[in-house]
């Protein structure tokens, strides 16, 4: 056994445990939105997280996994949007990696950008397996959109961006500023830090 | 407690996937005689499961239902449409679309509560173990359902040890705002000195160290149930297949 | 031939230097402690013992197990060769096992180890460290005492050749150290054994070779500590009006038997009251009860002649500051400086009567030096007492401070002391809750005992 050959092990077993505690953050995430009151789901703090420290492909299992293992403990119907997630942690990473969380204003056009995307994947899985609504207070605007003659599609696209992009802009901020501040014991071994921190 | 409910956690999944695919065959009406079906089997079987399955589905289910229902037959400009007060009208093709949708989806939820609260997940993580499945797909599995609580637990502390030194839950939108990185930051903080002891914890014991691992206590598996999943499972692709095609006629 | 060798280790993070020029050794089944004080660097040497630290920019010097690196052995050979159980109960689970003798198991399945071995050991630890009658629970509902001796017993499980043991009883009450420190004496005597330790004691108790650790430098041990100081202050109440009136308090959480029934109690000027008793008599509860977190179900909380009801969490800690057990779920700030100025921003001071309070309470509680560093960066011991400054910043009139003492070593237990004197001092009331019958003994004006 070859010394890079244990590094890289401890390297896999730190991004390992480092998206278990991401999803518990994602999912314990809409508690602290219960307290506050405001009008964003707060729902992919993990997400975003392993997206920055670990890369594109740590970040979309975190994103893949919270939503499977929400399926598995509230709603299966969380476990069909597992997709969306995963492109908000691909994002993120590669985002990242383009060096496009380097400045706040950066980062505020990297919390759009993950919102478009999100919204290109989570609009067919809407409208062809649930008929474009979720049962969840959104479906008011996909109704409002629909009567102001918009197809389904667009005025489900309308209503996930809309719904999203303060979320992700937010979340991003803040993710990123806690980031860009850890000491070094914590960041230690994160490589993908590096394209963030500079 | 009958035979299904002591079948092998990956028999129960690949039972899972086989009739969540074949919900996509069945006509709208047939799929929610599909639903109400599987329920009461599962009542017969196991009538403690059996309510709270039910309750589960409805809490579930109840909301979608009746917003695909009104979205697709009231609000939406099917080309059926006829008015029917104000901007509102009412679609024949819009409310057989909300039946039919509503219909799969209640079944393939009541197929997956059915399936998960039959099924401890330590059971289910066992049986993925004793077949050989990466370890570290079971510990990302696992390790989140047993540290969930312990999370919630501490965005309370801290919570009350903001509180405690002066700051006010609520005010102005933008107060609110930055309530949520006094939040949030501890709790992103602790979790990664958490997750950074942890990782170290799992490589002196030797997690990974072989790119399988074996299970204190074994889950009860057999012959034949190895080829029922394989069944199940095959069929499940011809039946995907057949959906597929299905659609792909409907568009041309 | 020595078991462990450690030559020459130089350890840093950042720019801070942890470990200077360590040499240790350690024969096969040798018994070793090393007594340092809070942030001497007693973790890290045991971390590096561990092979928890690789080679890199950080570290210098040699650390062997046996003739090789502990971290660069391959991952199927070191789990028996070292093992590190460290501080935080919790953070020593796998977070892998539903079940606590799965949890015991979790290595040795990791190493493909026969069913029937597997069963042997579990049977044999379980026995062996007092955890058979929860073999089945679910470790993260343990207490602490429990998960620390379930830590060890799934890292003896591995059959390691060392066993490094990082203030094992440093997070225990006295009844939960009182089964540990047995647990350990019971340990298999071909197991070599690295204590890291604040105070000497159980080293003593378990006949350990004793070595010092003292900035990040190893040396012989000193036999004769100095004893906690005496601090001169108030030795009694210093006014007759009562800072916090408890009356006719009930509350029981639901579910449960009632904690507190027609409780009566009153807490004057100057006082400084240590809150005793057995675990889960609600000492703690007692506390969320005063600073608002918790609602009593009937009786009153009375603060400086106010009653409490009706009053948010924020408008009560005007007057009372809590010192919770865990400062890290408080801390947020990039500086030291920012965490202990957040708790004035509260207060409706200008900018200037804000810097002044912060600059004076960092100064009085001797956090000048770090006050520019990041909170996480410090060692627990200093992040106990930024915690300690961000309550002392508000000038509180009546100071709880939950098991504040705990796993301070002799000179940081007195410099907290030295804190609660001043508060005496200012004529405000303390109470603090603790385990320690020493400090008790010493700085408390008077004991309420709750049972």
């Amino acid at each position: 056994m070859t010394e890079a050959v244990a590094v890289r092990e401890q390297f896999n077993t730190r991004v390992l445990t480092l998206i278990a505690v991401a999803i518990v953050i994602n999912i314990v995430g809409g508690q602290i939105n219960d307290a506050l009151h405001l009008p964003v789901f707060l729902d992919s703090f993990g997400t975003i997280l392993v997206g920055l420290l670990a890369g594109p492909i740590a970040g979309g299992a975190a994103g893949l996994l919270t939503n499977l293992i929400w399926g598995l403990i509230t709603n299966p119907v969380a476990a069909a949007f597992a997709p969306v997630a995963l492109v908000i942690g691909v994002a993120t990473g590669l985002l990242a990696r383009f060096g496009l969380f380097r400045q706040i204003w950066q980062v505020v056009i990297s919390g759009v950008i993950i919102a478009a995307v999100l919204t290109v994947v989570a609009v067919p899985i809407q409208v062809y397996l649930f008929g474009g609504v979720t049962g969840a207070g959104s479906d008011f605007a996909v109704a409002y959109f629909s009567q102001l003659g918009q197809t389904l599609f667009s005025s489900v696209a309308l209503t996930v961006f809309g719904s999203n992009v303060a979320d992700k802009v937010i979340t991003a901020v803040i993710v990123w500023l806690i980031v860009k501040r850890l000491p070094e014991r914590l960041t230690h071994g994160f490589s993908h830090l590096k394209y963030t921190r500079g | 407690m009958s035979v299904t409910l002591e079948l092998n956690p990956r028999t129960k999944l690949a039972a899972l996937v086989w009739a969540a695919s074949f919900v996509l065959l069945l006509p709208p009406l047939a799929s929610w005689g599909f639903a109400g079906l599987v329920l009461a089997v599962v009542w017969g079987i196991s009538p403690q499961l059996g309510p709270r399955l039910l309750r589960r589905v409805l809490e579930v289910t109840l909301p979608f239902s009746a917003a695909v229902l009104l979205v697709q037959t009231i609000f939406l400009r099917h080309p059926d449409a006829e008015p029917l007060y104000g901007p509102l009208n009412f679609s024949r093709i819009g409310f057989e679309r909300g039946l039919s949708l509503s219909g799969r989806v209640t079944s393939v939820v009541v197929l997956s509560l059915a399936t998960l609260l039959s099924t401890p997940p330590a059971s289910l993580l066992r049986a993925l173990d004793a077949a050989g499945w990466p370890p570290a797909l079971a510990y990302l599995i696992a390790s989140p359902l047993l540290i969930l609580e312990s999370f919630k637990a501490r965005v309370q502390a801290i919570r009350h040890a903001q509180q405690t030194r002066g700051w006010r839950l609520g005010g102005s939108p933008l107060k609110r705002l930055r309530g949520v990185f006094l939040l949030i930051s501890p709790l992103i903080t602790t979790a990664l000195i958490e997750a950074d002891q942890r990782s170290h914890v799992l490589a002196q014991r030797g997690f990974r160290a072989f790119p399988r691992r074996t299970t204190l206590l074994p889950v009860p598996d057999a012959a034949w149930q190895h080829w029922v999943r394989l069944a199940l499972v095959s069929l499940s692709f011809v039946q995907l297949g057949v959906v597929s095609w299905i659609w792909l006629q409907s568009k041309i | 031939m020595d078991l462990v060798a450690v030559e020459d280790l130089t350890l840093r993070w950042g720019a801070v230097e942890v470990l200077r020029g360590v040499r240790l050794t350690l024969a096969p089944g040798e018994r070793v402690a090393i007594i340092g004080s809070n942030g001497s660097g007693k973790s890290s040497l045991g971390q590096v013992i561990a092979g928890w630290h690789g080679q890199g920019a950080h570290r210098s010097g040699t650390v062997t197990i046996g003739g090789d690196d502990p971290a660069v052995l391959s991952p199927s050979v070191r789990p028996g060769t070292v093992q590190y159980v460290g501080q935080v109960p919790m953070h020593q689970l796998s977070g892998r096992a539903f079940s606590v003798k799965e949890e015991i198991a979790f290595g040795p399945e990791n190493l493909l180890l026969p069913r029937a071995e597997m069963t042997e050991r579990v049977a044999d630890l379980t026995d062996r460290l007092g955890l058979s009658a929860l073999a089945d629970r679910d470790p993260f509902t343990l207490s602490g005492g429990e998960q620390q001796r379930l830590s060890i017993a799934a890292a003896l499980a591995l059959r390691p050749q060392v066993l490094v043991l990082d203030e094992p009883a440093g997070n225990l009450d006295v009844a939960a150290r009182g089964l540990l420190a047995r647990a350990i004496e019971a340990l298999p005597r071909d197991t070599a054994v690295l204590l890291l330790d604040v105070e000497p004691d159980l080293a003593l108790r378990l006949g350990c070779r004793m070595l010092s650790l003292s900035g990040g430098v190893l040396q012989p041990f000193e036999p004769s500590q100095p004893l906690l100081p005496a601090i001169s202050g108030p030795g009694d109440a210093t006014g007759d009006k009562a800072i916090l009136a408890v009356q006719g308090l009930s509350f029981a959480y639901p579910g449960s038997t009632p904690l507190f029934d027609g409780f009566d109690a009153r807490f004057f000027p100057g006082e400084a009251v240590a809150l005793t008793g057995r675990n889960g008599a609600g000492k703690s509860t007692l506390f969320r009860l005063i600073n608002g977190i918790l609602v009593p179900k009937s009786g009153r909380v009375i603060l400086a002649g106010n009653d409490t009801r009706g009053r948010r969490i924020d408008q009560i800690a005007v007057e009372v500051g809590t010192v919770f057990q865990e400062p890290e779920n408080q801390l947020f700030a990039p500086t030291v400086r920012q965490e202990v100025a957040f708790g004035v921003e509260q207060l409706g001071l200008s900018a200037q009567q804000r810097n002044l309070r912060v600059d004076a309470v960092l100064e009085r509680v001797g956090l000048v030096e770090v006050a520019q560093r990041h909170p996480l960066d410090l060692d627990a011991a200093s992040r106990r007492f930024v915690a300690v400054a961000s309550a002392l910043v508000r000038a509180p009139s009546l100071l709880l401070l939950d098991e504040a003492q705990r796993g301070l070593d002799r000179a940081n237990k007195a410099r907290l002391a030295t804190l609660i004197r001043q508060e005496q001092g200012r004529g405000a009331a303390v109470i603090f809750i603790c385990h320690d019958p020493d400090f008790t003994a010493l700085y408390a004006t008077r004991t309420l005992s709750l049972s």
